[in-house]
């Protein structure tokens, strides 16, 4: 169970500072901050930048997100903003539309 | 002897709904700064500095701060709000919460060693006691 886990129908609009993992599945607007993994459920709704330890992306993110470690971004998946991140993957069938700074 | 209350209460006795699938929860590092609202039930187990407006339940667990305006329908408060509270439902005050602002709602409990500093803007009928009810 996710410390932190933003449910179907809720919307957060503000600043979201945490070091749980955070499961969306609503809608968070400003910016999101995590030590650990966020991930956005297939009916999540991301218009923030985020910075987290990793992102999961199975519904939409639209800002620029930075993870120490790796982003996934899983088929229906869509995000739109820059990333920075060691490692990246876009499955078949997700879309990302954005600059990619794999700290090379 | 009689036993003394175990707390305070008034209004009309309604239970809590529970075990909702969509229920949202702040974890206890998290500190949004920010508005809070839409469906379902939240837990605020971290802290929230701006308003809180759903349509479920709303639970501040012990350890938790609201600074700002709850709706729903109902609370269970067991850490500090400094703000008012609007619910549909009862509001139960917890022995170790913290409270200060306006609740409205259909029934307040408060806790003994709760610390309150409250106004309650309540319609309710007067409780007497376990002897009259079930009339």
């Amino acid at each position: 169970m996710a410390g932190t886990v933003i449910g179907e129908g809720l919307t957060i609009e503000g600043e979201v500072v945490t070091e749980e993992e955070v499961v969306v599945n609503g809608t968070v607007r400003g910016t999101l901050s995590s030590g650990d993994l966020v991930s956005v459920g297939a009916g999540g709704v991301i218009e923030a930048d985020v910075q987290a330890a990793s992102l999961s992306v199975a519904g939409q993110v639209t800002g620029n997100v930075n993870a120490q470690d790796r982003i996934d971004i899983q088929a229906g998946g869509r995000l739109v903003g820059d990333v920075k991140a060691a490692r990246l993957t876009i499955a078949d069938g997700a879309s990302f539309k954005g600059n990619v700074d794999m700290d090379v | 002897m009689t036993p003394r209350p175990r707390c305070i209460s008034v209004g009309r006795r309604k239970p809590m709904a529970r075990h909702r699938a969509d229920i949202s929860v702040l974890g206890a590092s998290s500190r949004i700064t920010g508005n809070v609202r839409g469906a379902g039930g939240l837990r605020v187990e971290g802290s929230v500095k701006g308003e809180v407006t759903v349509d479920g339940p709303v639970e501040i667990a012990g350890g938790a701060t609201v600074a700002g305006n709850v709706e729903g329908e109902s609370l269970d408060l067991e850490g500090i709000l400094e703000g008012d509270a609007s619910v549909s439902g009862p509001i139960r005050v917890g022995a170790r919460a913290t409270a200060t602002g306006t609740f409205r709602s259909s029934q307040v409990t408060i806790e003994p060693g709760a610390r309150v500093a409250l106004q309650l803007d309540n319609d309710f009928e007067l409780d007497l006691g376990p002897a009259r009810r079930g009339r």
